[in-house]
């Protein structure tokens, strides 16, 4: 009789957990305990996804299949590779274009002193730590990711994190001892400082909840192309400048608004991410973000 | 005799799944919570007590996994069990017909709760998106999938209805 009237009180209990819990966690009390859960966890989520990718490998049988499959995976990665550098020499071009320009600036003002600067610095990944993706967000309203490298590689709070190259795939946001959580750019209310690599035209590039990417705030005199390719700006200094984002898939111009806006496809499916980078070296001016 | 030895790597591993396996599978828009399922099914079978302790350990377990705040899921389940976990809606029909509805309503339910704390712990939610595009067809796929998970459950259930769950 007491043991039943003992239990039927839990879900009261559990209840009123859960909610301190919440609360406690807005109050980063309870770091440390979800770090470590996260070091118990993150074997087993690692040996899962390890076993799930042994168990997709194991269903192609067929030989040839493997051998198509993996000529098309390398042919994909050369195009990949070709891709990427060709936006960095277009990047490069754009550069000396302005550069050029400054120059002109100074020879035409030399009684002035110069000071050349970036925006905000941008490292070359020289000491960056290689994540492999262990785990998804189990949220369907969130979108991160879980990466097997932590505090001990050296990852803090704030580090943009790469695939492919060059292409940005988002922020870390909370860090375990082995483990961070990578919060993506196309998770709802993320925003990125962009331009767009031709017009040079800049915006804000926001996560949409169906996944997508929207480039917002885009002077309505910039001439915007489907296709053109979007990349970081560095403004705000929560990222390095030239990362790339993606391509605009279509452009939303109406003549009343302020702005235009911009439907930007991903460079990658960021679902299908596997190996990450990340920029150890950079260190972002802005460490709070809107919803977070 | 259940107890929380094979509870605790039973919901463990439908976590595991839930965040690797099936973070990615969606039809529609809408996602099988695997870890939702098993608790509500258990709730419907076992009644809101035990339903609430699955709940609160299988919630933990996605917060832990999750990038979200920390008490979210468990909340969300918790709600979620104790809707599926009451005798409403009984007298409908058929056990399967009651079950789904009960995983129908209990499902709109943990989404709405987990919205809810999203929202009020300052996450960005799109509600009106998130509702139609995500919670609504969840709700339906899961409550679709419910009497395939009642039939393991089931089974359980037999096996160990007399004695229970037990802490040791």
């Amino acid at each position: 009789m007491r043991r039943g009237t003992w239990r039927s009180w839990l879900p009261l209990i559990f209840l009123i957990l859960s909610i301190l819990l919440l609360a406690l966690h807005e109050t980063r009390v309870l770091a440390p305990v979800e770090r470590s859960l996260q070091v118990v966890l993150a074997p087993l989520q690692r040996a899962a996804t390890a076993l799930i990718r042994d168990i997709g490998d194991l269903s192609q049988t067929v030989r040839q299949v493997r051998e198509l499959r993996a000529r098309v995976a390398e042919l994909e990665e050369q195009v990949h590779a070709l891709t990427i550098e060709n936006v960095r020499l277009r990047e490069y071009e754009a550069e000396a274009v302005q550069l050029r320009g400054l120059l002109g600036f100074v020879e035409a003002n030399p009684t002035w002193a110069f000071l050349g600067a970036d925006v905000v610095g941008r490292s070359a990944c020289i000491h960056a730590p290689c994540g492999e993706v262990v785990g998804q967000e189990p949220n369907p309203y969130l979108r991160y990711l879980t990466i097997n490298v932590g505090q001990a590689e050296g990852v803090a709070v704030g580090m943009p994190v790469v695939t492919g190259g060059a292409v940005l795939v988002g922020r870390v946001v909370e860090t375990g001892l082995h483990t961070s959580k990578v919060r993506l750019v196309t998770d709802t209310g993320h925003s990125v400082a962009a331009i767009l690599q031709q017009s040079r035209a800049t915006g804000l590039v926001v996560g949409q909840a169906d996944g997508s990417l929207r480039m917002l705030y885009i002077p309505q005199e910039e001439s915007v192309q489907v296709g053109d390719v979007v990349l970081t700006s560095g403004l705000g200094g929560a990222f390095p400048r030239g990362l790339v984002l993606g391509q605009i898939a279509q452009v939303v111009k109406q003549d009343f608004a302020l702005f235009q806006e911009a439907v930007v496809h991903p460079a990658v499916d960021y679902r299908r991410v596997e190996w990450t980078l990340v920029i150890r070296s950079f260190q972002p001016l802005v460490q709070k973000e809107m919803g977070e | 005799m259940l107890s929380l030895y094979l509870v605790l790597p039973l919901l463990t591993a439908a976590a595991l799944a839930q965040s690797t396996a099936l973070a990615g599978v969606s039809l529609f828009g809408a996602h099988p919570d695997l870890v939702f399922l098993l608790v509500a099914v258990w709730a419907f079978l076992r009644g809101p007590i035990e339903g609430a302790i699955w709940a609160f350990i299988g919630g933990l377990l996605l917060d832990a996994l999750s990038g979200g705040p920390f008490g979210g899921f468990a909340l969300a389940l918790l709600v979620a069990a104790l809707l599926t976990g009451q005798q409403w809606g009984r007298e409908l029909g058929s056990t399967a017909f009651q079950l789904m509805l009960l995983v129908l309503v209990g499902c709109f339910a943990f989404h709405i709760t987990l919205l809810l704390a999203l929202t009020a712990t300052g996450y960005s939610v799109n509600w009106p998106y998130a509702l139609s595009h995500t919670a609504g067809p969840s709700a339906a796929l899961n409550a679709l999938l419910a009497p395939v998970a009642h039939l393991p459950l089931s089974w359980l259930d037999r096996r160990t209805r007399p004695e229970g769950i037990t802490f040791h």
